[in-house]
């Protein structure tokens, strides 16, 4: 196989022997899990242990839900975690918190729930007593057709599960509310009724779920299986397997003839096994790794690991880069953000990349991890060498992600991200553009030092433009300089660039959205420059 | 109405009640959404138990006392637990089917192979045209085949249907059918179906006044507006049984039970009476399971026909919307004069709509937006025509509003257009030219009847300080650099009534057991609106039983045949009164029974006697016709039905002796053991309609719904990215029945107009399959996107005579408001120097842009 190499998002993969033959003669199992003990997935469903056959395991668990437990209360609309019908809470001992968080069930497989305690529409009530949201729900005729409404309650009941709510001031709820609900979709109420049910939940301890599913009991149960293999499946159908050692999980890549799809999360790989555009015959997990999980903040970087969740580093760059957390606040919805990984999303590789311009101007490095002559080899790839074409990177294909580290701002750098998308939230963008500019100050005068600008949408992959940023390097501003020079640049960079026309929006509409961009730019350094008492 | 004796006595204290529901109606008007819903929700469960209490005493108990009850199926929507077609349960032999459908916008089919599909473990069956029995249908010209034979005519359109043991293997084998095309010339625009003259339908055409009329000034344009999917969340669903002796059972998520019995049956070759269909619940329609969702299950009924095995048919919300067909697009040519006060002299205006590949109902579309082209206002010279385009996209079809918001944007972009040019403020212009004492007459010849249009602009523009708020705009967009701010203010009057007039008909059925519980079912669907819940909430007042008491059944031909769609607003209208009616027979019975027991003694009653034969059955004197006044004023009696208690007064005794009062559940009972019956179905038909559609002319409707909104929007100079401030509505709804579930319809409406004008955008290839095919690219409103404020409010109007009680039907005519957002836009871009416009709908980001900087070289 050529170095280049596809990168969707888990990656599929080409391999040159079957496992399920490995399991078969037994080798397999002594060969890859020496250091660990497997386990069979089991997890906790409405606070009832279940233990899913292989087959299972590979199923969405909405579509596991609805047609094998009986519980159609769970809707799938989309299948594609677009819609929040079809979200369920799940906990998870392996984040440093043990809340319930929701999810879209619809492009989750039952085999990542291992470990995890999963409640659903019907764990809700107390059994014929409506639980507090559902109360307030159906108090302020938050429910219509009602096919979104199990979404929404369980929305919610994870709105009070995060004591987001608590000692918030009136006023300040309905925004709350509102950003906690972007991952759900109503098409009858126009929302209001919904938020005024949301604004209205009575907070009664008895409904809470920490309580009512995770006792010690249970936790304990949880916590000692986390960290361990599972292995699933058998010749006749397709193969789980999740180990909890990084060097198992690259033997594994190794050895694999057949196509194998690496879960980070499934909120990619979902969509497409739910339109019949990918149907793998192995899943490699990497959430049972305990090493992926971790993140680290050091004086000038961020470590984040292949298995942190996006809204988990939304919450460690609080209070360290505002602009990072505001692009993440509009990007996915809460659902998707619970699961997905920013891994995932460079691993992806898309040309718009949501969170990769705003990565490439912070200067990423992605590591990756492959198996040399049996022993590890890891390497570091700056990310703006990482693409290197349409949807196509320099991880070879039998490498992993294992993490990657970005600047944090230094002093006196000012950075800005812009997206567009036919709808603000949770859509993906038309186009989106990141700039930094490390700024020296002297007098009352402003230098750019390393300026940096990455656009996605522009082109086979988001990138840096380097001849811009040459252009800036030194460069001396003031109110009236920043306006030539972002106008100057506008225009060379249009005709560099060549966008295409989708149904995101036309090439001159993304041309136009560039000059306005840079034009934005302009106005809002302008008033920094204002501020710091530049002329 | 009403039918029962005890209308004399209802006569004899209107008056107080009518003041008391004045006091009643006055308290809760004018209250604001979020006032309304947090005081619901301090008033707790006490809300409905209370008012049940205060029931008691008797007075209000027979009026339609507006209540806010949650929606019937609201606390098992809540709990996960009400059911919809595809949370049946599977049964042991259930086939999974899947469609393969064209990808051709058009071509001609050279061959099927299914000859893979034979070697996949578990695939069953194929069907094509060649098993369809009678392979055509279409709600109102019989020209679609219901599976496509030796032609397909959009990308889309359903060539065959496979069934297998699981939906996996079914998925499998549609891939593995192998369908040969010929491509044929196609037609994908208006444009290009006018150029070559394919047309559905003749060109219709309203007018009235002096055509060579003409004002000093002048607008001309052309409107350019999109389609939009109905996103309903529930994808069209059937689960179909065969019965014993050629019976199907269809359980479908269709608007229209009545016509998908007819297409299943037809398409089977059955007799219509061997076709049940049921219907419970849908997940959301919006007009988009009017028509399209017959087809869809004869699909699934042919194929448990010809397998005789339960067979499920789900579609994937991606197939749904490829498959389905949108609200129509259209493109609209206008010349309109004026007086240099913004006074409409005439307007001329061509309407052309993409029909898609077949008719469906784009004729009866087009002739409500011609009917709304006046919306609020008085036009003298008005020479409307329409013609209906074929092309070869999805057959578009009902959306809510149904043609009104095509002909309602038109005028309301004039009205923009006219201010623009005379520099006056553009609500002055609308208040100009609205609807009025004299200037009352719309160009379809009928009279604005009830017409609130003056005060719901005066109070409106009053509530949402409209004067001030214009002022901070002005200065806003004067200071600011970085956005723009636009408030419109707009109106609709709409129309209440199928434009058909043998579809204003309905039919209950209602069953009371001898409990005293009571079972309605009616011809409408339950789809989100609360149908049931206000049909419940007239019978239980009319019962005197609580609400609990009534139970709603599903939809089903067994039980109500030859029903109207769900559809044109009219749900709660025609089917509640109809129940109505028939509640009126059984009462009257009912209330006969009880005058005669209470001059009997308790002894000789038939729960007493009956069993034994001791005493004569009691006979009811001949049916009293409902209609006749004389013979109601004959009565001696007075018959109240209250808080589960009938209780009689004799006008001879009425100082004499106490009233006699027997629990509404015995006297059921006694009369059930008299004999008697306590069931009762009734027709229903709304008189005087009267349109012509050769002239154009005559009562289209039989009322009609008015509102207004202001709407306030910022937009971003450097994107387009429209942000909705502000949205202030006031709604004219007569005496509501349910206000609480009118507010929803009021908000959700709204909003989902607001989705059309804005983000929502259908993007086809060139082959018109449709790109934007499910939320990740189709984008309707988001929780983000709901107005910031959001104020609905509704007036106070008993007059309305022609509807039952006086309501006023709700569904559609909010969401012709979300037009307000549109030319609030409008109205921002126009403060600029240059008076930027824009004439097409939905104004996403990119129109706006290009609409903002036209300096930027756009190409077209």
């Amino acid at each position: 196989m050529a170095k280049k190499k596809t990168v969707k998002h888990p990656i599929e993969k080409k391999s040159t022997r079957n496992l399920s033959a490995g399991i078969q003669n037994g080798s397999l199992s002594t060969r890859i899990s020496a250091n660990s003990k497997s386990s069979e997935i089991f997890f906790y469903l409405n606070g009832q242990e279940v233990r899913p056959t292989a087959e299972e395991a590979f199923m969405m668990t909405a579509d596991w839900l609805r047609k094998r437990k009986g519980m159609p209360g769970t809707k799938i609309v989309c299948a594609e975690g677009d819609c929040g019908a079809c979200t369920v809470l799940i906990a998870d001992p392996r984040k440093e918190s043990l809340d319930f968080v929701p999810i879209n069930s619809c492009v989750y497989l039952v085999g990542q729930l291992h470990g995890k305690s999963v409640v659903t529409i019907e764990g809700i009530s107390n059994g014929s007593i409506l639980s507090p949201v559902q109360n307030a729900m159906m108090k302020c005729h938050g429910s219509q057709c009602g096919y979104c409404t199990p979404g929404f309650v369980m929305a919610l009941t994870g709105l009070l599960e995060s004591r987001k709510m608590d000692n918030i001031p009136a006023a300040q709820k309905r925004k709350v509310c509102t950003n906690y609900l972007t991952g759900n979709l109503c098409r009858c109420t126009g929302y209001a009724p919904i938020l005024d049910a949301a604004c209205n939940m009575t907070d009664d301890s008895n409904y809470e779920l920490k309580h009512r599913y995770l006792n010690e009991k249970i936790i304990t149960t949880l916590k000692s299986n986390i960290w361990k293999t599972n292995q699933m499946g058998d010749k006749h159908g397709p193969t789980w397997y999740s180990p909890n050692q990084l060097e198992d999980a690259l033997k594994f890549l190794k050895n694999q003839k057949s196509s194998v799809k690496i879960l980070g999360s499934t909120t990619d790989l979902g969509v497409l096994y739910n339109k019949g555009k990918s149907q793998p015959n192995a899943f490699l997990s990497l959430q049972n790794i305990k090493a992926l999980h971790a993140s680290k903040v050091t004086p000038k970087q961020v470590q984040i690991g292949a298995q942190v969740s996006l809204e988990s580093v939304r919450g460690a760059m609080k209070n360290i880069d505002s602009e990072f957390v505001n692009l993440l606040n509009i990007f996915a919805s809460p659902q998707i953000k619970n699961v997905a990984t920013l891994i995932g999303n460079v691993a992806n590789g898309s040309p718009i990349g949501d969170t990769i311009p705003y990565l490439l101007v912070r200067n990423a490095i992605v590591y990756t991890s492959g198996i040399s002559q049996g022993k590890i080899r890891e390497r570091k790839i700056p990310l703006d060498k990482f693409y290197i074409g349409y949807k196509t990177s320099a991880l070879e294909s039998q490498e992993l992600i294992t993490k990657i580290t970005f600047d944090r701002p230094k002093a006196n750098n000012f950075v800005r991200h812009y997206k567009i998308s036919t709808r603000k939230d949770l859509d993906i963008s038309t186009m989106s553009m990141a700039i930094s500019l490390d700024c020296e100050f002297s007098g009352h005068q402003f230098t750019i030092k390393q300026p940096r600008i990455a656009i996605g949408g522009m082109g086979p992959t988001a990138a840096r433009i380097y001849s811009v940023e040459q252009k800036w390097e030194h460069q001396i501003l003031t109110k009236t300089t920043i306006l030539d020079l972002t106008h100057e640049t506008a225009c060379s960079i249009n005709l560099e660039l060549s966008p295409l026309s989708d149904h995101r929006g036309s090439a001159d509409y993304r041309r136009a959205l560039i000059t306005n961009f840079f034009s934005k730019f302009a106005s809002e350094f302008s008033q920094f420059l204002e501020s710091m008492g530049v002329p | 109405m009403t039918t029962s004796p005890n209308t004399k006595s209802a006569d004899g204290d209107c008056s107080e009640l009518a003041e008391s529901r004045r006091k009643e109606a006055k308290r809760r008007s004018l209250r604001p959404v979020n006032e309304h819903f947090s005081s619901t929700i301090n008033a707790e469960s006490a809300n409905s138990k209370q008012s049940l209490v205060k029931n008691s005493k008797g007075q209000n108990s027979r009026q339609t006392k507006a209540t806010s009850q949650p929606h019937d199926s609201a606390s098992t929507h809540v709990s996960g637990l009400s059911e919809y077609v595809d949370d049946r349960p599977e049964m042991q032999n259930e086939l999974h089917c899947a469609v393969i459908y064209s990808t051709e916008a058009h071509a001609r089919i050279l061959s099927i192979d299914a000859s893979e599909c034979n070697t996949l473990d578990g695939f069953v069956d194929i069907i094509t045209a060649a098993d369809v029995h009678h392979n055509c249908w279409g709600p109102i010209f019989k020209d679609q085949p219901i599976l496509a034979k030796d032609v397909v005519q959009y990308y889309g359109e359903i060539v065959a249907v496979v069934a297998a043991k699981t939906l996996a293997i079914a998925k499998l084998a549609a891939k593995r059918v192998k369908v040969c095309y010929e491509p044929l010339d196609c037609t994908m625009s208006i444009q290009e179906a006018i150029s070559k003259r394919l047309f559905i339908g003749g060109e219709r055409k309203i007018q009235r006044g002096d055509p060579y009329a003409k004002g000093p000034h002048q607008v001309t344009g052309k409107l350019i507006i999109q389609g939009a999917d109905h996103f309903y969340l529930e994808s069209n669903a059937v689960v179909v049984y065969p019965r014993e002796n050629r019976l199907l059972e269809v359980h479908s998520s269709s608007q229209h039970p009545t016509e998908t019995q007819h297409v299943v049956a037809e398409a089977c070759g059955l007799a219509f009476s061997d076709v049940i269909c049921i219907v419970k619940r849908l997940g959301g329609g919006f007009g988009g399971k009017e028509s399209q969702a017959a087809p869809i299950a004869a699909y699934c009924a042919l194929m448990a026909h010809k397998t005789n095995r339960p067979c499920r048919l789900i579609l994937t919300k991606d197939d749904d919307m490829i498959i389905t067909g949108k609200r129509n697009p259209f493109e609209i040519f206008y010349d309109c004069t004026f007086q240099d006060d913004g006074a409409i002299i005439s307007l001329d205006a061509k309407l052309y709509s993409d029909a898609g590949a077949y008719a469906d109902l784009s004729t009866a579309i087009m002739e409500r937006a011609m009917l709304h082209c006046d919306n609020a206002y008085f036009i003298p010279n008005i020479f409307i025509t329409g013609q209906v385009c074929k092309t070869n996209h999805h057959p578009h079809t009902a959306f809510r509003g149904f043609g009104g918001p095509k002909g309602v944007a038109l005028i309301e972009l004039i009205m923009e257009k006219i201010a623009i040019q005379i520099s006056i403020d553009a609500l002055n212009v609308r208040k100009r030219n609205m609807y009025r004492p004299s200037f009352d007459i719309t160009h379809y010849g009928q009279r604005v009847e009830n017409n609130m249009l003056p005060s719901l602009f005066e109070s409106l523009e009053k509530e949402c300080h409209y004067k001030a708020r214009r002022k901070e705009i002005s200065d806003w967009n004067r200071s600011h650099q970085s956005t723009i701010k636009g408030l419109s203010l707009t109106a609709v009057k709409f129309g209440i009534s199928f434009t058909t007039r043998f579809l204003n008909q309905g039919n209950a059925l209602v069953n009371i057991h001898r409990d005293g519980s009571v079972q309605v079912s009616t011809g409408a669907v339950e789809m989100g609106q609360g149908v049931n819940q206000r049909i419940a909430t007239l019978v239980s007042s009319e019962l005197g039983v609580p609400v609990d008491l009534v139970r709603m059944l599903s939809t089903s031909t067994e039980r109500n045949a030859n029903t109207s769609p769900t559809a044109a607003s009219s749900g709660t209208d025609i089917n509640g009164a109809a129940a109505l009616k028939a509640i009126g027979l059984i009462k009257e019975r009912l209330a006969k029974l009880a005058a005669i027991l209470s001059k009997t003694p308790k002894e000789q009653w038939p729960s007493q006697t009956a069993g034994l034969g001791t005493a004569p059955e009691i006979e009811l004197a001949s049916p009293i016709n409902p209609e006749s006044k004389e013979l109601k004023n004959k009565l001696d009696y007075e018959c109240l039905f209250s808080d589960g208690q009938v209780i009689v007064r004799h006008h001879s005794s009425i100082n004499t002796q106490p009233a006699f009062s027997i629990k509404f559940s015995d006297l059921v009972n006694e009369a059930y053991l008299s004999r008697i019956s306590v069931c009762e179905y009734s027709h229903f038909k709304i008189e005087n309609l009267g349109f012509n559609k050769i002239t154009g002319q005559g009562q289209a409707f039989l009322y009609f719904t008015q509102g207004v909104a202001a709407s306030e929007v910022e937009i971003c100079r450097y994107t387009g990215d429209v942000k909705v401030r502000r949205v202030d509505i006031l709604m004219d709804l007569g005496r509501p029945i349910n206000e609480a579930l009118d507010i929803g319809q009021v908000t959700g409406a709204f909003v989902q107009g607001m989705g059309w004008v804005t983000t929502e955008n259908l993007v086809y290839n060139k082959k018109g399959l449709l790109l934007t095919h499910s939320p990740s690219t189709y984008k309707i409103p988001n929780i983000q996107d709901t107005p910031r404020e959001f104020n609905v409010h509704l007036i106070d109007n008993d007059g309305n005579q022609a509807n039952f009680k006086g309501t006023k039907a709700v569904g559609e005519p909010p969401l012709l408001l979300g037009i307000s957002v549109w030319t609030a836009i409008q109205n921002a871009l126009s403060s600029s120097p240059k008076h930027l416009q824009l004439e097409k709908i939905p104004a996403t980001n990119e129109v706006i842009l290009r609409a903002m900087h036209p300096d930027l070289g756009w190409t077209i």
